[in-house]
């Protein structure tokens, strides 16, 4: 069976940067078949370097800047993407640099899929903006699908 | 001679915003500024009437990388504040931890950060391919300290097994007898590390400056987990008088504080704990520092990336030797979600570890009920940001003439990464436009 995981990245003190994690960890809490593992990688990113490694396809959740609405949110793939306008991350690294590395030194799944949700309020706090939160529910109904699709390819 | 203006606005490679200005007119320097524009954090504001069992959640959050450090100095003020017993074989579990977290920081370091300068290369993609297996072997250890993270904290970071008087569970043999066996693994590993390393190290500029190292220092070991305060200048400092060695003033170009004790500046971190505990050391790692003739006291503040890698080395084998000792002893039964019977009193306490870029300081007053009534925390990048003004203004005269301002910017900006500065946490969205 093919291991799928799910990773959330941002921080959760951040407003909506915490998005991916806080989703991930309502996922964890529903049962799912086993070959479905969820990581909360919070800040440190580079940990996803020892996770790819063992998954055959990923979906990694992430607070996404992207023009369009606040609560709005795409799936895509990092090919999809033209170019990326500012990245700020832990020492300097960036998350679509780590999957290169990744994928340069051959560990890294071949599909990766991205889900990201466009943030409004990224000050300090754990609260998030109102958009996101009535969209949840949506969110996770939407991953859930994605996750059958990427289950049963 | 032509002029020169340095302007780099946020060093790459390294946690949070610093920025280095350089102008020199016909030769002459006229000012080197190491800015930090770090945004106020109000944690010792957060923790205020909180109660004592709180704190170290609390401010383990302070940092993503040495949360485990942050909460155990927190941990430690608050058990001297109250006098609260830890038992030895929960100091060696914590010591386990720490270990894990230095050993954590410094891979990333010298592995991911680091590296890239010694090869040419502004980041470290372009090593998959240059160094394939190298760049694994890095990966691998970065891997393993997570995993004692683990295995101590429940977690590789923010910990919650950590708690005043203990831990709220603890590992099984079983646990800590696979780890074992993954740090025995390693060992030739990081040995080839260590080796690949030395032959890129020609590339670390030679340069000295006098300065002071302080750490702490311990009569039994290679001091991470209290002791007192030590400097290479001399002098050995009881922790609680922590305040006479930090000395905090405010400069314009920096919202950080920063210290000074002896000089006009000093320097922590491991290049600090090495230059006042080098004889502390475990065989192997002592063997490495040898072999990139790395001995105290070394005044050149690149070598600290090279100590951060001698680090690693005694890191994993004292985890070999307190994980030994856990198992030949026997790990001690206790309930789920232990939490140690404490009666709060009123008391002030401080708190100091060694955290990966050096001495970290914590100190709480608490009322008899236990209610945080005023904190202080003092951390290593502050304490270093001096010294690495102190650096640019003798090394930027030295390379007038000399360098290119290109290399003189690269330059400037190792050494800043040389200190592995942690400025500040920050968010971490990404911005794209599809296509």
């Amino acid at each position: 069976m093919n291991n799928i995981g799910v990773i959330g990245i941002g921080n959760l003190y951040r407003g909506d940067d915490g998005i991916g994690p806080k989703l991930v960890r309502k996922l964890d809490e529903k049962p799912f078949p086993s070959n479905i593992l969820f990581f909360d990688v919070g800040l440190k990113e580079m940990d996803i370097l020892h996770i790819l490694k063992d998954l055959d396809s990923v979906l990694i959740i992430d607070a996404v800047n992207f023009d369009g609405d606040i609560g709005e949110f795409r799936f895509f793939g990092i090919d999809e993407v033209d170019s990326i306008r500012e990245i700020t991350g832990s020492h300097g690294s960036n998350l679509f640099k780590i999957i290169e590395l990744a994928k340069e030194l051959d560990e890294a799944p071949d599909e990766i899929i991205m889900m990201g949700i466009k943030p409004g309020r990224m000050e300090l706090g754990d609260e998030m903006s109102d958009e996101i939160v009535e969209n949840i529910d949506l969110y996770l109904e939407k991953i859930e699908e994605k996750l059958d699709e990427m289950n049963f390819a | 001679m032509k002029d020169i203006n340095i302007d780099v606005k946020h060093v790459t490679r390294v946690e949070g915003h610093g920025n280095i200005i350089v102008d020199a007119k016909q030769g002459k320097l006229d000012e080197v500024l190491w800015e930090v524009s770090e945004a106020p954090r109000y944690f010792e504001a957060f923790v205020k009437d909180k109660p004592f069992t709180q704190l170290a959640q609390i401010t383990s959050r302070i940092c993503g990388i040495c949360s485990i450090g942050h909460a155990l100095t927190s941990l430690r003020a608050t058990e001297n504040a109250m006098d609260i017993e830890v038992s030895g074989q929960d100091e060696k579990l914590r010591k386990l931890a720490l270990h894990g977290e230095n050993m954590q920081s410094h891979v990333l370091h010298v592995g991911y950060l680091a590296l890239p300068d010694l090869v040419g290369q502004g980041s470290v993609i372009p090593l998959a391919s240059s160094h394939p297996e190298e760049l694994k072997k890095v990966i691998s250890l970065h891997k393993l300290a997570n995993e004692i993270s683990r295995v101590t904290c429940g977690r590789t970071t923010h910990p919650r097994r950590l708690i005043p008087g203990g831990f709220s569970k603890l590992p099984s043999p079983l646990e800590l007898e696979k780890l074992k066996t993954k740090l025995e693994e390693s060992v030739p590993v990081l040995k080839e590390v260590a080796s690949f390393v030395k032959e890129l190290s020609p590339a670390l500029p030679d340069f000295e400056r006098e300065t002071e190292f302080i750490s702490l220092t311990h009569d039994d070991e290679y001091a991470f987990y209290g002791g007192k305060i030590a400097s290479t200048d001399g002098g050995i400092t009881p922790v609680d008088d922590y305040l006479s060695v930090t000395n905090e003033y405010v400069v314009p170009q920096s919202t950080a504080k920063y210290t000074k004790n002896n000089r006009e500046s000093y320097m922590v971190g491991a290049l600090a704990r090495l230059n006042n505990n080098f004889d502390q050391l475990t065989p192997l790692a002592k063997e490495v520092a040898e072999d990139f003739d790395l001995s105290p006291v070394c005044h050149n503040p690149y070598m600290n990336t090279i100590a951060q890698l001698v680090e690693v080395v005694h890191s994993v084998e004292d985890s070999l030797q307190l994980i030994n000792e856990l198992l030949d002893k026997g790990i001690e039964e206790q309930g789920l979600n232990y939490q140690p019977d404490i009666e709060p009193k009123a008391g002030t306490g401080v708190g100091a570890v060694e955290v990966p870029r050096g001495i970290l300081f914590h100190e709480y007053t608490y009322d008899e009920e236990g209610r945080c009534t005023k904190a202080n925390c003092i951390i290593p990048t502050n304490q270093n940001h001096g010294n690495i003004q102190h650096d640019m203004e003798k090394l930027v005269p030295e390379m007038i003439g000399e360098k290119s301002e290109d290399e003189m910017e690269l330059t400037l900006e190792m050494l800043v990464r040389a200190y592995d500065p942690c400025i500040s946490c920050s968010t971490h969205y990404l911005d794209v436009e599809f296509r």
